[in-house]
Formats: structure tokens, sequence, C-alpha cells
């Protein structure tokens, strides 16, 4: 239906009704209670809004822009719904206030690991964090001890450098008998290394850990979990094994671990990173005080 | 990747001997403590006292087991402190030769003194 279409009926209305004094006079008045009427609704839809909206404030930085090469916070007034999380929000400011506003993000599910920021003063995973658990104004920063890209987005180049060299894949050199039999694994092993398959790389570890700041050599959390899930799988043969043990027990592999539990605080998937890397220290040890 | 780490050492010893040193040090300091300071109060402290517990050969070798222990748990300590910040190349190396050489003199000089104080003559 076109828009235009009442206009111009009010307009013959209004010619129509005009020729009467009285008639204009009830016309007027009444136009004005209408306006009245409007202008409370919309002090009121305002008011509202400000109940309902949560108050962000968003990192700011981009090199390549002039304006943004000193960094900064931008405040973003978000309108709540129920259910909103910090993604959601940085989201809805990205599509209707700043489009410019950069940030990673992709299944929204809490299994890419895209999008994990520093809110409040924490690493956490933003599509699973609820705006409702969160003071105001919610602080969302890039994740710390890594260099800054633009605005929200961090250069995970070093996390995944210390990823690959725990050599996260499954490598065996004992295969079942049968061409078609399938490699089991018993009920018991899997729930051993449960925890550990979950993570999502998404360095929210990495980036809370006090010494992995300091120490760029040092594998971190994510890695070492990496190094425990498949150190700890009994598929993988003996020589496998013991590959794998020489590159954790490196003076920057499990020794550095403090056990300060930061990792295990903020991970989004509940892995206990820390208890982990004490079971590999200790497995390090018992091989190299064996003599026999 | 994993390459690029393959020169540096096993550190699986000393991090046991850190945990080691940590419980026997427990245990010791707290006999330290009760007896030089709630037992014997410093204001009594005379050097006769002090020679003949040294005397006894079980104080004397716990004495030097602490002096190792705690050097050992001090040096190793401070050490890997800093490797945590991220020390690394000549002055990693720099560091760990000056904790070395501090804490042989430590203990050289911590047995000596003990010896002197035992009566073993002062070496």
């Amino acid at each position: 239906m076109s828009t235009q279409t009442p206009d111009t009926k009010e307009e013959t209305e209004e010619s129509t009704t005009s020729t009467s004094p009285a008639q204009a006079r009830r016309m007027e008045k009444k136009r004005r209670r209408a306006e009245e009427r409007a202008e409370e609704a919309q002090a009121e839809a305002e008011a509202e809004a400000e109940e309902d909206t949560y108050h962000l404030k968003v990192f700011r930085y981009d090199p390549e822009v002039a304006g943004k090469q000193e960094p900064r916070f931008d405040d973003f007034h978000v309108p709540f719904e129920p259910g909103m999380t910090v993604l959601d929000a940085l989201i809805y400011a990205r599509d209707n206030y700043d489009p410019s506003l950069t940030f990673r993000h992709s299944c929204r599910q809490a299994v890419c690991g895209s999008d994990a920021m520093f809110v409040n003063g924490s690493q956490k995973l933003c599509c699973k964090t609820q705006l409702s658990d969160l003071q105001e104004p919610v602080r969302v920063e890039p994740l710390p001890h890594q260099e800054v890209v633009k605005d929200l987005v961090v250069d995970m180049q070093h996390f995944y450098e210390q990823m690959e060299a725990v050599e996260p894949y499954f490598q065996t050199d004992e295969l079942p008998e049968g061409e078609l039999e399938e490699q089991r694994q018993t009920r018991e092993n899997r729930e051993k290394i449960k925890m550990s398959t979950r993570c999502i790389w998404c360095g929210a570890c990495m980036s809370s850990c006090n010494i992995a700041a300091g120490d760029n050599q040092y594998l971190g959390p994510a890695a070492l979990n990496k190094a425990y899930r498949f150190y700890m799988d009994e598929r993988e043969g003996e020589d496998v094994q013991q590959h794998r043990l020489e590159i954790i027990e490196q003076e920057h592999g499990v020794w550095r671990c403090q056990t300060q539990f930061s990792c295990t605080e903020v991970c989004p998937k509940d892995i206990p990173l820390t208890e982990h890397i004490q079971e590999l220290k200790r497995e390090a040890v018992k091989s190299n005080l064996k003599f026999w | 990747m994993a390459e690029q780490y393959s020169s540096f050492q096993r550190g699986g010893t000393r991090w046991l001997l850190q945990r080691v040193t940590a419980a026997f040090l427990v245990v010791v300091l707290a006999f330290h403590f009760f007896l030089l300071h709630f037992v014997n109060h410093a204001y009594e402290v005379t050097f006769a006292q002090s020679a003949f517990r040294m005397e006894q050969l079980s104080y004397y070798s716990l004495m030097i087991l602490f002096l190792v222990t705690a050097t050992f748990h001090g040096v190793n300590g401070v050490y890997n402190a800093l490797v945590n910040q991220g020390l690394e190349g000549p002055q990693k190396t720099a560091v760990k030769w000056v904790l070395i050489v501090g804490s042989v003199i430590l203990v050289v000089q911590g047995i000596r003194t003990a010896n002197a104080w035992a009566g073993y003559g002062f070496i």
C-alpha cells in the first residue's frame, strides 16, 4: 500500500470540513491533543528504552585509520532483549551504530572459538556470556597479551604456532591387524581424555596466563592440553608417546606452569587445564626417573 | 615446529627436586623456628650453646642438609621466576652462572662455619 494514500485523504477531509469555523476549532483541538499524546508516548518509549538498554564500552583501535590510531573506548547503548549475549550486543552495535566496529565471530554457539574477548576484566567467550550476568558498563576489550590488529581483533599467529608445536593430531605406529578393523579405544580411556578434547582453540587460557605473557617460548595451557589429549590416548604407540614427552618436557614446556589456575578459571569449555598440565609433569618425572 | 624447542634441557629433575626440597624445608624450618626462636630465645643465645649443638653429629648433619637444600630451593626458585618472566639468551646464561657461583660460595662458606663451630677445625 502506498504511503501517500492516507495523506491525500486527510487533505481532502480538511478541505471539506474547513467550511465551518466551530468544526475547524474542534479539529484543531483534536489535532493538538493527538500531538500531545504522541509526544507523551514517544517520551515513554524513550524512557523505556533507556531502562532496557545495555551500556557497552568497546575498545577501538586501527593503525590504518588516522582518527583511530590512538586507542580509545566507544560507548554503545544497545537495546536489551532477554537471552542477549555480549556477541549479540556487539553485532547489534555494528549493524545499527558503527559498521566499522570489527570483531571475529562465526558460529555463535561456543563451537568455533572465534570470539574470545576481555569482558569486564576477564577472558570470556562472548557468544556464551549473558549480558544480564554482567555489570554495566560492560567493557569489551581485545584479548590481553596479544597484538591488536584492529578493534577487538588480535593476532593469533603465536597461539597457533604453539598449538602446532605439540603436533595436535593423532599419530600411531600400532595399527589393528585386519584391513577394515576399526582402531578402538576403551571407554575408560575415552573418559580420561574427554574433557581435553573439548578445546575450541579460542585462546582465552593463553591470554589469561601470566607466565605465557612474559615467556613467549612457553607452550601455554591450550597446547599442553592438546599434548595431554594425545599423550593419554592409549591408541598411540610407545614411540609416539616418547616423542610427545620429549616435546612437552623441555624447559619451556610443562615446567613453566606455576599452577596459577587462571587458565582453568577462564576456559569456556570448563577443561581442567592446570590438572592436565600437572599430570603431564608427573608423567615426565616418572619417565625420567626410570632407570631400568 | 617442535624442533625449535629441542635445544632446551629437560627440566624434570630440577622440578622434582624443587618439590622434594620444599617438603623437606617445611619440616626443617618448623624445627629451626621452634628450637631457635621459641625454645631458645634470641637474647639467651650464647656461643657455647651454639657450639654445643653443632658438636652433635645429628644436628650438624641436619644443618648441612638444611644449608644445601635451602640454597638449592632458593636459587632454583629465583632462576625459574626469572625464566618465567622471559629471561633468555646471554642474560639467562649470565644469571645462571652468577646464581650457581653464588650458591657454591654460600654452601662452602656455610660448611666452613659449621666445621669451625663443631670444632672440626677451620678449613
